[in-house]
């Protein structure tokens, strides 16, 4: 411990600046800081640095090297910070900013080569310390000039490059344009935990800590204490955000409860004796949609809330046994029985089953357009659309096209096991998201 | 990024720790090497130049200053002046204990009351600043730790103490757990593994049995008694020699505050060295000027089986937590792989005999048992700073929470040892008919009734449907998060009308109260600005 750290403050304007700061300096655990009146080696650095998005993230280490002029690829003098130990938070708070804002991350391994940013070189340290404060405490302030002095060069000498927002890789960037889309990384993570709670709380115990229903105790057990690791609200209370610590807290009751229930062989098989319908979802109940060619004589649920009982059955469908998902279970075993009675509404459903969209899309189009009152066809182009959305990698648009089918069929078997992929997906997307962030798999 | 540091506040000695990034925890020694500190307070000088000591020092003067000086303020904090456990500890304490206007337990010093959060949170501060000279620092920031008995008032109390010495609490920590974390009971990595804590510190005693595997330490069952500990044990003590006083002399000493806190120091020697020796010799030349024209001198030798035998309704004391916890686990002590000593009290052979005759096997012993949950609370500190991201600890809460039902009965809804954060429902029916309104009283503790629990809050639920008694049905939802915040929410199902009301347990000090010693102790501050100690 030599004597109190170095604080310094760095406003990082740009994305193009954190991009440069994180493929540079970053990636390889250190920190350069362009200065002509380096402190000592082994001075301890603390470093806040603002993200354009507003949000601070704290970096401590020391000074590992003093970089002469010109060197360091040119970015010389200054001083080199190894970074104590890169904290994962940071490092994903810094990527996932960046990736939102258009610089994927990804190009990392190869700092300064020819993709680097001319602005960069001290630009993305120069202009950053623009408003730089160096705060010591008093003790060593007055003793050790250095200290103020190791960011004064950096505010006082104009660095000799372009100026910020000139970077020439960038300028074909459109993402730098909707900067008012950029949220910062924590906005990111609540949007993440909401929707993992909302993809969550449909789910059974099973489900939640993904599990097959034949899981034993051990298999329970080290699927909660792995979660645990991930989601209890003790790593998330680094945060400042209330409303992270909260959902926090409701996405861990989840689990936790998800635990107790099946802790133990007779929690799970009396949690399995009230899913009787999730078994029954894996061989699809046989009111749904084709069975029903004619109006529809169903007992079809009060209209004013068709959410409620599809709500079930999504639930029922993104069971992860039930992997089925994609597969066109329904029609090998239905289609002979209803084969001859061959409007193309059904002959355009199966080209549908059998990933043929395009197909499908055209001759639904037509019914459609011969006989608005055909809900099958409708709900039909909705899906096709949907599914060609789907392969285009638009989930938004996906999503949509099937509720769209829900709404107008509210018994579409096919649209719901649709949703409740994608939420299916987004959720273990998500949960991608949020190991990252915990470093886990 | 601010280090946060740990801080084991206990009822004779208090520690910090701290854990560098990637590293492990490490005790912060004082400058003069010490590495613990008593938690002893004592406020010295007139009335308008008071000045406080703390540690050493004040424990240094205890014997001179006995009526100002604090010792064992963690035995008030939180606490009713009428409980029983604080009324024997006011019968021999040097200093007088005196009720607060809500009835809580404050120390009167001179002409003025001070409470047990304030006397702490001298001792925080101290703390602090050892840690901050020793990293050379400014540190704001703390895990503090609890015993795993100690209900949320008394929490709350803690951490109001810490905030007055101007920290930040992170966590309040149960110190089992603490001691568990830091013992490394994670890194072995065979197997999900059974362990007790057996915890018994200056004035409070806790056990907790939990799981460790995969560095997921899940607390099962946590039990104890806050207010049996080593101070006990000198009790017994300091009641043989002052009857053995009375009995060759006719004198009483326990008026004489000088004497009783002379006996009070040999008597912790004499058991410290019974720990080791089979027998000890107390010598307390000139203890009284006596009644006649000879002073007295004490010589007593006091043998480790004399000492057993005092003792014996004390170590008796010992056994029902450790069943219950073992109950409530669902365990029996064949289950049990490892029983972990922490605690000074713990090096007593008695205490040792008595934890391998309840667990029927021996136990491991600590190598450092005054260090070992501080360490754990810098361990765990590095856990909420974002450092550390294997263990994981899984805590309980210590009791229960219900309401009050009918005219004193009290329903539980969040068990004892449930795992945090926790949601409960319960349904409840209105008892009369046409009723317009429900006051659902919110209570904490273990008794059938709730004139033996703790009152924490209350909610009101108005308008409610007309109907006859029982069938309009209210929920209850009581959620507890990792901080034992309380919330409960309270919905008729019929019409969906819902009141809730969110409960930070109350330690005795209201908002205003807080603020106004804090803002007091900064103008005495600036008024004098003494050297930090």
């Amino acid at each position: 411990m030599s004597g109190s750290p170095l604080n310094i403050k760095l406003n990082c304007k740009s994305w193009q600046q954190l991009s440069a700061i994180h493929s540079r300096d970053l990636c390889r655990g250190a920190f350069f800081l362009k200065t002509s009146k380096p402190p000592p080696l082994g001075t301890m650095v603390r470093i806040s640095l603002t993200l354009p998005s507003g949000s601070t993230v704290e970096l401590a280490g020391q000074i590992h090297k003093l970089i002469g002029e010109g060197e360091l690829e040119g970015r010389g003098p200054g001083i080199d910070i190894s970074i104590r130990k890169m904290p994962h938070s940071v490092m994903w708070l810094v990527e996932s900013a960046l990736s939102s804002a258009g610089f994927p991350p990804g190009a990392k391994s190869e700092p300064a080569a020819s993709a680097t940013p001319p602005a960069a070189s001290a630009a993305s340290t120069a202009p950053a310390a623009a408003g730089a404060t160096a705060t010591t405490p008093s003790a060593t302030a007055t003793a050790a000039p250095t200290p103020v002095t190791a960011a004064a060069p950096l505010t006082a000498s104009p660095p000799p490059l372009p100026p910020p927002p000139a970077p020439a890789m960038n300028d074909d960037s459109p993402a730098l344009e909707d900067n008012e889309a950029l949220v910062s990384a924590e906005a990111d993570l609540v949007k993440a935990l909401w929707t993992e709670l909302g993809g969550m709380s449909k789910m059974n115990a099973f489900q939640l800590l993904d599990l097959p229903t034949s899981a034993g105790d051990d298999e329970v057990r080290f699927a909660f204490q792995a979660l645990s690791k991930k989601y209890h609200p003790d790593r998330f209370t680094q945060y400042e955000s209330f409303e992270i610590r909260e959902l926090a807290n409701e996405v861990f009751i989840l689990l936790r409860d998800a635990y107790r229930n099946i802790a133990d062989h007779a929690g799970r098989q009396k949690l399995l004796a009230t899913l009787p319908q999730a078994q029954l979802s894996r061989t699809p109940p046989p009111i749904p949609t084709r069975a029903v060619a004619t109006p529809p004589p169903l007992p079809s649920p009060p209209k004013a809330m068709p959410a409620q009982p599809l709500g079930d059955a999504v639930i029922q469908f993104a069971a992860p046994n039930t992997a089925a998902g994609t597969q066109p279970l329904d029609l090998s075993t239905q289609a002979p029985a209803i084969g001859k009675d061959d409007d193309r509404v059904e002959f355009a459903l199966r080209f549908l089953e059998s990933g043929q969209y395009e197909q499908a899309l055209r001759i639904l189009r037509v019914e459609a357009r011969k006989d608005p009152n055909n809900t099958r066809a409708l709900a039909g182009v909705e899906l096709a659309a949907g599914r060609l959305a789907l392969a285009d990698g638009d989930r938004m648009e996906a999503a949509e096209r099937f509720e769209a089918a829900l709404e107008i069929d509210p018994l579409n078997e096919r649209a719901a096991r649709e949703i409740a992929e994608l939420s299916r997906h987004a959720t273990s997307q998500r949960r991608s998201l949020l190991s990252k962030l915990m470093k886990k798999v | 990024m601010a280090r946060i540091i740990g801080i084991d506040l206990g009822t004779t000695n208090s520690c910090v720790a701290v854990q560098d990034e990637g590293g492990t925890p490490r005790v912060l020694a004082a400058p003069d090497g010490r590495r613990t500190t008593p938690s002893v307070v004592a406020y010295t000088g007139g009335k308008n130049s008071e000045s406080v000591l703390v540690g050493e020092k004040a424990l240094r003067q205890a014997i001179t200053n006995p009526k100002r000086t604090v010792l064992g303020t963690k035995r008030l904090i939180g606490r009713k002046v009428n409980a029983k456990d604080v009324a024997w500890f006011a019968r021999s304490a040097p200093f007088k204990i005196v009720a607060a206007p809500n009835g809580d337990s404050w120390v009167k010093i001179d002409d003025t009351t001070k409470s047990p959060q304030e006397i702490a949170s001298h001792v925080l501060r101290h703390l602090r600043w050892i840690a901050e000279q020793a990293l050379g620092e400014p540190v704001t920031r703390a895990v503090v730790t609890v015993p795993a008995y100690f209900d949320d008032a008394q929490r709350q109390a803690t951490r109001d103490a810490g905030t007055i010495a101007g920290l930040d609490i992170c966590r309040i920590l149960n110190e089992p757990t603490a001691a568990a974390l830091a013992y490394g009971a994670h890194r072995v990595k065979a197997g999900r593994r059974i362990i007790a804590v057996f915890d018994l510190g200056g004035g409070t005693f806790d056990v907790s049995i939990m799981a460790v595997e995969n560095s997921v330490f899940e607390v099962l069952a946590t039990n104890g008694d806050s207010a049996l500990g080593g101070d006990d044990w000198d009790r017994v003590l300091i009641d043989f020699l002052v009857d053995a006083v009375f009995d060759e002399h006719r004198i009483d000493l326990s008026s004489d505050a000088v004497a009783m806190g002379r006996l009070k120091e040999a008597a912790e020697a004499a058991k410290r060295a019974l720990s080791s020796e089979s027998s000890t010799t107390i010598s307390l030349p000139f203890l009284h000027q006596g009644i006649g024209p000879d002073p007295i001198h004490l010589e007593k030798k006091i043998t480790r089986q004399q000492l057993d035998d005092l003792s014996s309704s004390l170590l008796q004391r010992l056994r029902e937590p450790c069943t219950r916890a073992m109950k409530d686990a669902d365990l029996s002590p064949s289950d049990i792989e490892e029983v972990l000593l922490v605690g000074g009290m713990s090096r007593l052979p008695a205490v040792q005999e008595m934890v391998e005759s309840i667990f029927q096997r021996p136990a491991s012993k600590c190598a450092n048992p005054d260090e070992v949950v501080a360490l754990g609370a810098a361990a765990h500190a590095s856990i909420l700073a974002g450092d550390e991201d294997e263990a994981t600890l899984l805590d309980v809460t210590a009791h229960t929470i219900g309401i009050k039902v009918g005219s004193s009965g009290f329903a539980p809804i969040i068990k004892r040892n449930s795992m945090l954060p926790v949601r409960e429902h319960k349904l409840f029916a209105t008892n009369i008919d046409d009723q317009e309104f429900v006051e659902v009283e919110i209570y904490q503790g273990e008794a059938d009734t709730i004139s033996g629990n703790r009152r924490l809050g209350q909610v009101h639920l108005h308008d409610l449907p007309k109907g006859k008694a029982g069938t309009v049905r209210i929920r209850l939802t009581v959620t507890v998060d990792v901080e034992s915040i309380l919330r409960v929410t309270a919905t008729e199902l019929s019409t969906g009308n819902s009141a809730q009301v969110r409960i930070a347990p109350s330690g005795g000090l209201s908002q205003e109260d807080l603020s106004d010693i804090v803002e007091q102790r900064r103008l005495r501050e600036m008024a004098q600005p003494a050297d930090p100690e």
